[in-house]
């Protein structure tokens, strides 16, 4: 997640040197329009619906509630979708990708580690790569791109490999026009300028976090807190004006990178139940309970006295929750601005300052939904259920905004609402819900349920609007199950022997590597700490491998919880569920648990709590990363369905086949309309 | 101050290593690798817990 604001090319640099006026330009591409058009192709619409669940889904069939899908399912075109192992976001719509699972793609999980450097996590959909030289000016460090400097600057890669299904699509001169798709960051290149795509989940906020709120407080912590994901801040008052700061982007051009900022002032008025914020010459007038529109900033980035500074731009929302007796500010993570974007965030990088000419300024972060404020407790329930409506409203308008823009070929449209509502608001059981009372409990999943009555009116419309003329297809990428109890997998493993020393904490920290023998990392990995991969790798490949693996698989499908259930479904063995030349970097092992189960939150970055297994205490009370087997996800399509158990990696080669494409030999999935 | 032992050979090693880079003592010389050396572990030690925080940015966790 680099923005690639440490090189400089010759041009720029004599350019800027001689005359410090003028600005530095960096990176993108100017407008041009759209490749000529050429002959009418055929329309297949497909809409992604992140994680619509079956079982519910057949129940609001069966009770009339989704009668626009319950027509596709009485037209034969309906069925559960066999989803990836493990059942996460990236893995499962990269396996819709390439037509084709994680050995093809090489994404397995949420977080990889770098065995050179024993279990160094990193996040897997976009991996980083250092740059390589630097120019040491006074307290500044300079990339300068051209000969005979030659430095290389960071890359941010693309995590998904193989061949993209919409890559067949480009070359034989079909449009695709592809919307915040997941596992696609930063955004597939089009090779022959047919394909369109604005990137989704895994696109950075301006800090390159997944997403950073920053919280204003007058009861806030002393000293500031950063809980992953977010910034809360006490703030003082005098006379009803407090200084505050927007903490910004690293300047990556200095020796020792510091955050940019933007003070700002909050004028309160507790009479009025308002307050004023001014912040870079705006003054944006907020009630209590009031959302700002997107507010711009531009946060400097000082460079050496010779060149002008550098700036990046973001824009961000806020919302005054409170103003007395303690006023309360939450400022949206700092998004990339779409109408002059600090990073390709669009193939090409136009696409998306196109959109933002039609439809003013939008999320471009690939997490919108403000989960981790919610989780936090910096906002109650219906704060984060209002701030997702919003999430929302905003997705229709630019689902709106592509059908405009559509004539023909591909149009893959994305919601990621259905999923990150419910990771809060689904609970489909009697049993003790982890933060909520059983009514209030109740009265969310009502809200999930209704949620999916308003996918359905959006079908409705497509089917209306296009149902004659194109091939339609919904589908999800998993399932949902409530989240009631976690399991410690380094604790089970420091505990059964598997992971020394018997006092450790960490993975990351104080593992003893000479004992060790395996290890968790992210959210459904297992690695054994292999002799040759590992840095400080002792279990030997062969026999010693094969032995541990299989004793591993047995003990932890043994796991039962105080009540008498198993925890574990299925422990997958990768070397025979991937095919594929990525196969050999994925983990040993896939943690596939039942329903009602996940991972700890402690384990996923190695952290060993006391407890193996613990209630979950976290409003995210609701989850999909078990086994493949617990959450299918589901498939609609306007003609029939003939496949019997079809499967994410089917909808590639059946997309392609609709525009006449045999399947390619890079995809392992097949048609799911041919007998 | 503590002292440290090494190899005669390694010494040998790092006395002419010294001389051909122009450092005044051994004592000098050995002290810049260290420190070049911790200065980088401890950058990557940092750069892992960022990248951690980053990570736990996530909503899958905390």
């Amino acid at each position: 997640m680099s923005y690639h604001k440490q090189k400089i090319d010759r041009r720029e640099f004599l350019k800027a040197s001689a005359a410090t006026t003028a600005a530095l330009t960096i990176g993108l591409p100017t407008k041009k329009l759209y490749a000529a058009r050429r002959k009418r192709a055929k329309k297949v619409i497909v809409i992604g619906i992140d994680g619509m669940d079956p079982v519910l889904s057949e129940q609001m069939m069966n009770a009339g509630l989704l009668p626009n899908f319950d027509k596709l399912r009485k037209l034969g075109g309906y069925r559960r979708l066999r989803t990836s192992i493990p059942p996460q976001s990236p893995v499962a719509w990269a396996n819709f990708i390439n037509g084709a699972g994680p050995g093809s793609h090489g994404i397995f999980d949420f977080i990889h580690r770098n065995p050179e450097k024993q279990c160094a996590p990193f996040y897997s959909g976009a991996p980083q790569l250092p740059g390589e030289g630097y120019w040491h000016v006074s307290d500044h460090k300079l990339q300068l791109t051209f000969w005979p400097f030659n430095h290389k600057p960071p890359q941010t890669l693309q995590g998904r490999k193989g061949v993209p299904f919409w890559d067949y699509l480009d070359k034989a001169g079909i449009t695709s026009h592809v919307y915040y798709i997941p596992s696609n960051y930063p955004p597939s290149p089009s090779k022959y300028g047919n394909h369109y795509c604005f990137s989704g989940m895994g696109t950075p906020d301006l800090l390159q976090t997944h997403g950073t709120y920053q919280h204003y407080s007058a009861d806030g912590p002393i000293p500031t807190k950063e809980p992953g994901g977010g910034r809360q801040v006490c703030i003082f008052f005098e006379d009803d004006t407090a200084n505050a700061e927007l903490i910004g982007p690293g300047n990556s051009f200095l020796e020792k990178p510091r955050p940019t900022s933007i003070p700002f002032l909050i004028h309160r008025d507790n009479r009025a139940n308002a307050a004023l914020i001014e912040i870079q010459g705006q003054k944006i007038l907020l009630k209590q309970g009031q959302w700002s529109d997107w507010v711009k900033v531009d946060f400097r980035l000082a460079m050496p006295a010779f060149l002008p500074d550098e700036h990046l731009k973001g824009i961000c929302r806020m919302y005054l929750q409170e103003t007395s007796p303690n006023l309360r500010l939450y400022v949206s993570p700092i998004n990339i601005d779409p109408s002059k974007p600090a990073a390709q965030i669009s193939e090409p990088s136009y696409f998306v300052e196109n959109m933002s000419e039609k439809l003013g300024l939008f999320h471009t972060t690939g997490f919108q939904e403000a989960y981790k404020a919610r989780v936090h407790n910096v906002f109650t329930d219906e704060e984060y259920a209002e701030q997702a409506e919003m999430v929302w409203q905003e997705r229709l308008r630019s689902l709106q905004y592509a059908q405009e823009n559509y004539e023909d070929g591909l149009l893959f449209f994305y919601f990621s609402s259905t999923d990150l509502q419910a990771h809060l608001f689904w609970w489909d059981s009697d049993e003790k819900h982890p933060v909520r009372s059983a009514s209030e409990a109740k009265k969310y999943f009502t809200h999930i349920k209704e949620l999916y009555r308003k996918i359905d009116h959006v079908m409705g419309r497509i089917l209306n609007r296009y149902g004659q003329e194109a091939t339609i297809i919904a589908l999800s990428d998993h399932g949902f199950a409530n989240f009631g109890r976690q399991f410690n997998l380094n604790t089970w493993l420091r505990d059964n022997g598997y992971l020394q020393p018997a006092y450790a904490g960490s993975v990351l920290r104080d593992t003893d590597w000479a004992g060790t023998h395996a290890y968790g990392l992210g959210i459904n990995s297992l690695y054994l700490n292999l002799k040759g991969r590992e840095r400080d790798g002792i279990v030997k490949p062969g026999d010693e491998r094969e032995q541990l693996l299989q004793e591993l698989i047995n003990k932890l499908e043994a796991v039962r919880d105080t009540n008498g259930k198993q925890v574990i479904h299925k422990a997958h063995r990768t070397d025979r569920a991937y095919l594929g030349p990525q196969a050999q970097f994925a983990p040993d092992l896939i943690i596939g648990y039942s329903r009602g189960y996940r991972a700890s939150w402690a384990t996923c970055l190695g952290d060993i709590t006391e407890e193996v297994l613990l209630d979950n205490d976290s409003a995210w009370s609701a989850d999909h990363c078990a086994d493949v087997s617990q959450v299918p996800g589901v498939v609609f399509c306007n003609r029939p369905i003939r496949a019997d158990a079809p499967a994410l990696i089917d909808l590639a080669p059946s997309i392609l086949a609709e525009f006449g494409f045999k399947t390619p030999s890079s995809m392992t999935g097949k048609n799911l309309f041919a007998t | 101050m503590p002292k440290l032992k090494i190899d005669s050979h390694l010494y040998d090693r790092a006395k002419k290593a010294a001389e051909t880079a122009g450092y005044t003592t051994i004592q000098e010389f050995v002290t810049h690798i260290i420190e070049k050396e911790l200065a980088q572990l401890e950058t990557a030690e940092q750069d892992d817990e960022k990248v951690a925080q980053q990570l736990r940015g996530l909503g899958y966790i905390e």
